[in-house]
């Protein structure tokens, strides 16, 4: 019987998944930053110090944990910090800084190196107006466990719900592996002259990972249907993937990437204008042809479309044009528009969100803030 | 059942599209510095203290090939001799190059669920496809005849045994939507839960490139720096490791024969049953010993997964340097001049456009045929503003999604091409 419910909710959220798509366009929104560095335009790499370095092997068996410290030499963390520094850079590469990444810098060892060096006055590199470093604390943890539990099997004679059959309980040791880490990352921008710290980030990212153990109960049981549905009805990607499997644990090397890539962006966002990729809704019941330039990025098209049937006064082509307007950065006119449509059906959830955007970047974005 | 498989195959005849395979250009998103003719990738500024893999001159020779195909720049490996750097600007690619790879040897135990008729035999098909393990038994299967109590789901009868033949597999979304709907179509099937222990082996490789280019001559400066990683997992099940332990369909354990073959003490069978899954007990490491290990990568496919790690941890880093191809699926139009049509099959992209711009009078299926071979080649703005004038008229004639979908490609094209970074 459970099992038949399952079989149902999985079907039911494969059509769901279907036939509840939301028509969206993805637009790109750039977020401004938390701070503007004041006449910073050419920023200096320096190294990025490892202060903590633990990786663990634990295993388990009969009851007995043994514990195996993994020793790191001078090369690997080298490696390490290298690893993570880069993917700072990375960030801020297309960020509107220049970015100077040379030996010059990176042999900047700590706060110290740095003061040391600003003091003496003495780079090569000219122009640099600031310097950014940071602190890396990482721990990781490989385990290999066996959880113990029970398992009910059934036996159903002929399949049918009701049918002859029977249950038996089963207690079975169910073997693990894993992966558990944490990254602490202290990221600073100094500004040169004057000597001041303009920016710091200080953040942490845990990773787990799991494979085998005791099976899931029924909801966690629905929960990964749904994400191995999300996959199962995916698009295919242009692009060919290298093969993956759910049931390999990352290397230690993937994990401090993975890590390292989420804790960089929180720094990215503080001093860089950061773009992120939004998922908005367009208004359905307007003019058909409109509708079907903006689903295919068509703006500008769209635009003198819904300007050619703007004598209907339809509310839905109002906001839809709005939309077209802040897809091409042209809040001014977009902000008009969205309260326009929103002045037409104050109820409406889709046209308040319009007004809730700009609204936001008007509060975000100091130069949009005479918006009328 | 029959009427039910032809209706399913004229619905996805009915859904095929007939589409080809166009290569179109895509513009890379940094600009160097006009003046630089020249790039130099340096060996030695191209660090390899933890590529532990050695990947590092595949990765040379990669970023070699593809930024010299692009025939922008002359690319030379080595430390730039023979430069005159007050009078040349050249650009110099470092970086780091980073690899890992793990082995991991387990055992993991599972439920599987088990199927007889011809609904187990769709539900192979599925896991098949989703490269599920499929275990095949033939066993004892209890029947109840007599006196079924629904409450307790208990037979009250007399309980036979008879022989019957099941897979097994592990479970999964396509296995379990398979059933479910086979069991609708052809009605109820035996099934038998078990749970069953195999030994697996893990290959897991990592690599990351950090690289960047950096402006040299009278002003030195880094114009772009990226960083990617790439990796591989594979999950290998030896098909022969796979026990079952216990099965639902027998009041006992199968794992009698078992027990009774290695020295340990008498235990309760209940109590077997359970080391048998634990990989630390007796019995548990007499499993390790009889089950055979899994495979590791065939030899020859070792290349293709080096290969495959190598452009995904650097195709970026070209891609916005130099201008690049990507091949799109893309529906052309069959009712144009055929000699135009062969010439696109055959990738002539040039001699197509020649011979259609021939045709006389041009008609709609020969102006879109001719506006996706201009978009294909198009290498800047103002052939990128022709195509798309190209995809208006033909819109303006008839409307038709084809050209709806062309022109929000080419605008995205136009816009991406105003927010190149030009250094």
């Amino acid at each position: 019987m459970l099992k038949k419910i399952q079989n149902f909710i999985y079907v039911f959220m494969s059509f769901f998944f279907i036939s509840c798509a939301p028509s969206t366009i993805e637009l790109s929104l750039s977020r401004p930053p938390e701070i503007f560095p004041e006449k910073v335009k050419k920023i200096a790499i320096a190294n990025f110090e490892v202060v903590e370095l633990n990786f663990e092997a634990l295993s388990e068996r009969n009851g007995n944990w043994k514990v195996n410290q993994v020793e790191f030499n001078e090369k690997s963390k080298v490696s390490v910090s290298n690893l993570v520094r880069a993917k700072v850079v990375n960030l801020l590469s297309n960020s509107q800084f220049d970015i100077s990444y040379s030996d010059e810098f990176a042999k900047l060892d700590n706060d110290e190196a740095i003061r040391n060096a600003i003091s003496a006055e003495g780079f090569k590199e000219e122009n640099v107006d600031a310097i950014i470093n940071g602190k890396i604390w990482i721990n990781i943890d490989n385990y290999d466990g066996v959880d113990l539990a029970k398992e009910t099997l059934k036996f159903i004679e002929s399949g049918e719900e009701g049918g002859p059959g029977f249950a038996v309980d089963s207690l079975i040791f169910w073997p693990y592996k894993g992966i558990k880490g944490s990254l602490i990352l202290e990221v600073k921008l100094t500004r040169i002259d004057p000597t001041e710290i303009i920016a710091v980030a200080v953040d942490k990212r845990t990773f787990g990972y799991k494979i085998g153990g005791a099976p899931p109960n029924l909801i966690g049981k629905i929960k990964n249907a749904i994400s191995e549905g999300k996959e199962f009805l995916a698009e295919k990607k242009e692009v060919v993937e290298i093969e993956q499997s759910d049931l390999v644990i990352p290397t230690f090397e993937d994990t401090l990437s993975m890590m390292a890539e989420s804790v960089s962006a929180v720094f990215s966002r503080k001093i860089a204008v950061t773009e992120k990729m939004v998922e908005i809704s367009i208004a359905k019941g307007g003019d058909p042809l409109g509708e079907k330039f903006l689903t295919a990025g068509a703006y500008l098209t769209a635009i003198k479309q819904y300007q050619s049937v703007a004598e209907n006064k339809n509310s839905n082509d109002i906001y839809n044009l709005a939309l077209c307007y802040e897809a091409i950065g042209d809040f001014g006119l977009a902000n008009t528009l969205y309260n326009e449509a929103l002045d037409t059906d104050l109820n409406n959830l889709i046209y308040a969100e319009g007004v809730g955007r700009i609204e936001r970047l008007k509060r975000e974005y100091r130069q949009l803030s005479n918006l009328q | 059942m029959k009427k039910i498989i032809t209706i399913v195959i004229l619905a996805l005849l009915g859904t095929t599209v007939y589409a080809e395979t166009i290569s179109f250009n895509r513009l890379n998103k940094i600009q160097l510095n006009d003046n630089i003719k020249k790039i130099f990738i340096s060996e030695d500024l191209i660090t390899n203290n933890n590529d532990k893999y050695k990947y590092k001159n595949e990765i040379i020779s990669y970023l070699k090939d593809r930024l010299g195909n692009s025939g922008k720049y002359t690319v030379s490996v080595g430390k730039p001799v023979d430069v005159d750097l007050n009078k040349e600007t050249v650009a110099i690619i470092s970086g780091e190059v980073i690899s890992s790879g793990e082995v991991v040897t387990g055992q993991f135990s599972e439920v599987a669920y088990c199927k007889g008729g011809l609904v187990g035999l769709f539900s192979d098909f599925a896991a098949v496809a989703s490269s599920t393990n499929i275990s095949v038994k033939s066993m004892k299967c209890q029947q109840c005849s007599g006196e079924f109590d629904k409450t307790t789901n208990m037979c009250k009868g007399r309980i036979t045994i008879g022989t019957c033949e099941i897979t097994c597999k592990s479970p999964s979304l396509p296995v379990e939507v398979t059933e479910f709907v086979a069991g609708l179509l052809l009605g109820p099937s035996p099934e038998i839960q078990v749970i069953r222990i195999y030994k697996y082996k893990n290959i897991a490789l990592f690599l990351q490139t950090n690289l960047s280019i950096t402006e040299f001559g009278k002003v030195r400066k880094m114009v772009y720096s990226r960083t990617d990683s790439s990796s591989f997992g594979r999950h290998y099940t030896q098909p022969g490791s796979i026990a079952h332990v216990r099965e639902s369909s027998q009041g006992s354990g199968i794992i009698l024969p078992l027990v009774q073959e290695i020295m340990v003490a008498p235990m309760p069978e209940e109590l077997a049953i359970v080391k048998a899954s634990n990989p630390g007990s007796a019995i548990g490491k007499w499993y390790d010993r009889v089950a055979p290990d899994a495979d590791d990568i065939p030899e020859g496919e070792t290349k293709s997964i080096r290969k495959q790690l190598v452009h995904k941890a650097v195709n970026e880093f070209v891609k916005n340097l130099v201008p690049h191809k990507i091949e799109v699926d893309i529906e052309i139009d069959s009712n144009g001049n055929e000699d135009s049509i062969k010439l696109i099959k055959e990738g002539n992209y040039i001699d197509a456009i020649k011979t259609i711009k021939n045709v006389d009078p041009l008609l709609e299926p020969d102006m879109y045929n001719l506006a996706l071979l201009l978009e294909a080649t198009a290498i800047n703005k103002d052939n990128f503003e022709e195509v798309l004038s190209h995809y208006l008229q033909l819109n303006e004639k008839v409307q038709d999604d084809r050209y709806i979908q062309g022109i929000g490609r080419v605008e995205k094209a136009i816009r991406n091409l105003n927010r190149i970074k030009n250094i």
